[in-house]
């Protein structure tokens, strides 16, 4: 028997507590790498605190994290499926997880939903993109607003 | 030839209909609003001919975003290091022959994708006004050359810079006299875009001039470049009097020869205004010749293509600029029927992992696979370039001046961005734009 795994403790912002591999955090997460490093994070009585990630986008964060790391030698095809099948998901569930994954600096899960939002609004009238970013208030004056609707009419 | 298809930009089974439409969830808080810097994140990510249409109609705060000067260094730093789907780089050309050329640009992606994407299709950007030519390009810039005529002869040259995907074109520059050798080029240090030019007064004096792009664009006499070439120990003929600008560096750069036996490449460093020589890279012994080298661009560094032996070209490229003993041997292209015309010169263009763009300036473009050996000639459609019809792009493109540039949002930073859209063709409402810069 080999020595038990380390665990390290996340808590959400409805102070849920989960218990993760430590390997599987530091290795992804460049704050909790840091954490663990420098020394600020003790494991006997630590809890990371995570204010802004809800519990339903912490688990999902920690199966993104969890998977790479278990399945890092999978084949690229199968790893992309596994993600396309992840990130499905509505927009607003994406951008709590982009959220997370800035929190967290989840390189590789930045990556992914950059990748994602971009395809999102590849070929979109203006419209549409708006919505997407929920822009109620776009900032123009009517007059503004008008002249671009008249000259790229196209666009919307 | 088979090549290895360009991953797609986008994944068109991933598109937005895959993400579950707003009201299909039920979700019980309101949506979150992304943070700027997120959004900052996620446009420099997309491609820079999207981002200028997105730019004035999305809203105010991605309006001044994308406008910003910083935003398009960025972005163009972001887009010429990773760029798997080949959406910036781009070719224009001219024709030298024609009275009024239209000056053409179409996509590198669609040259070298076999079968490709979608065709390779010229969109022709045509203006009013003189005889304009390309001079060379830069982060996203070309800068132009057109002339000033009295009773039909020349006078003087201008130079201006332009933008093909946001529009934007500058000021036209006064060289005040004729253009002979010339260069464009970024100087990094300073941020400024300069011109160096040999100007041919109306006296017949010449002079070395480096110019310097602004809102009031400034130059200065510089060391002169007729000295350096009539040095006893570097006399020879020079390949092409356009000087190649070599990105990061800050150099342009020149190719000599002596009776072809003695060939080097003059330079011009556009930050400190000072020259240097160097040599090309070592000839097999029984090479008494070189024939037709032609210098280049490969993977942002100098490459030079020449014929060895009669039966292939050789392609070297300098890795450290400037030191010679970094010329590597890139590649080795293997003599064609269809490549037969002699003196026979191919000047490198693009590299994408192992498949080689060239252009052989008495035919046509031609694709070579390093991996196996064999040459392709892309199929390039024309048919909307405005082009002499007996000459299509596809057969001989005897006379056309090619010149690839990396899309990108880049104005000199004191021009800020114009309020026109990409499709804005050259010189049609020039004074509107100006005018626009100006306020």
């Amino acid at each position: 028997m080999g020595s038990p795994v380390k665990k390290i403790m996340l808590c959400s912002s409805e102070k849920e507590i989960f218990s993760v591999e430590e390997q599987v955090m530091v290795q992804h997460s460049v704050i909790i790498n840091n954490m663990i490093e420098d020394g600020s994070y003790n494991h006997e009585e630590s809890k990371i605190p995570l204010d802004c990630v809800d519990s339903k986008t912490l688990k999902k964060v920690i199966d993104y994290c969890t998977h790479h790391t278990h399945h890092h030698n999978d084949n690229q095809e199968d790893l992309e499926a596994w993600d396309a099948q992840f990130l499905n998901v509505d927009s607003n569930g994406l951008y709590d997880l982009l959220m997370a994954a800035n929190y967290l600096e989840i390189r590789n899960l930045l990556d992914l939903i950059y990748g994602t939002i971009k395809n999102m609004i590849k070929g979109k009238k203006i419209d549409e993109i708006r919505r997407i970013f929920n822009i109620k208030d776009h900032g123009f004056t009517p007059e503004e607003e008008e002249q671009n609707r008249k000259e790229y009419p196209h666009f919307y | 030839m088979r090549r290895d298809p360009i991953a797609d930009d986008v994944d068109v089974d991933a598109d937005a209909d895959a993400v579950p439409r707003k009201g299909k969830v039920v979700t019980t808080k309101p949506p979150p609003i992304l943070s700027d810097e997120l959004i900052e994140e996620i446009l420099l990510r997309i491609p820079a001919r999207s981002l200028v249409r997105l730019r004035n109609s999305v809203c105010r705060s991605w309006r001044t975003l994308i406008s910003s000067s910083q935003f398009a260094k960025d972005h163009l730093r972001r887009s010429m290091a990773v760029d798997p789907a080949l959406t910036h780089p781009r070719i224009a050309y001219y024709s030298e022959t024609y009275v009024y050329p239209t000056i053409g640009v179409f996509s590198v992606r669609s040259v070298m994708e076999n079968p490709p994407h979608e065709p390779t299709k010229v969109v022709p950007y045509d203006y009013e006004g003189s005889f304009r030519l390309i001079i060379g390009s830069c982060n996203g810039l070309l800068c132009l050359r057109d002339e000033e005529g009295q009773d039909g002869f020349i006078i003087s040259h201008r130079a201006m810079l332009w933008n093909p995907c946001t529009g934007f074109t500058s000021q036209p520059l006064e060289i005040g006299g004729l253009l002979s050798i010339c260069g464009f080029g970024y100087d990094h240090v300073n941020d400024k875009y300069k011109l160096f030019a040999l100007v041919k007064k109306k006296s017949g004096e010449s002079v070395s001039r480096m110019f310097t792009f602004g809102p009031n664009s400034t130059w200065r006499t510089i060391q002169d470049f007729s000295h350096k070439i009539r040095n006893r120990n570097y006399r020879g003929s020079m390949v092409d009097h356009v000087g190649l600008f070599v990105s990061g560096t800050g150099t342009l750069n020149w190719l000599f020869h002596r009776y072809l036996s003695f060939v080097w490449v003059l330079s011009l460093d556009l930050v400190k205004e000072t020259y240097n020589q160097f040599f090309l890279p070592g000839r097999d012994s029984d090479d008494d010749h070189w024939v037709a080298p032609q210098l280049g661009i490969l993977r942002d560094c100098l490459a030079v293509c020449y014929e060895t032996k009669k039966t292939h070209w050789t392609v070297w490229l300098m890795k450290d600029y400037g030191v010679p003993q970094s010329w590597t041997k890139l590649a080795i292209i293997p003599h064609h029927p269809l490549l037969d015309r002699r003196p026979s010169s191919l000047r490198p263009i693009y590299m994408l992992k192992n498949v080689l763009l060239v252009f052989s300036p008495c035919d046509k473009f031609v694709l070579c696979n390093l991996s196996d050996g064999s040459v392709d000639f892309p199929n390039i459609d024309s048919s909307s370039d405005d082009m002499p019809r007996h000459r299509p792009l596809t057969q001989r493109s005897y006379a056309r001046i090619f010149q690839l540039y990396h899309e990108s949002l880049v104005s000199p930073s004191h021009f800020g961005l114009p309020s026109c859209s990409s499709e804005m063709r050259l010189g049609l409402h020039m004074d509107r734009i100006i005018s626009a810069y100006l306020r």
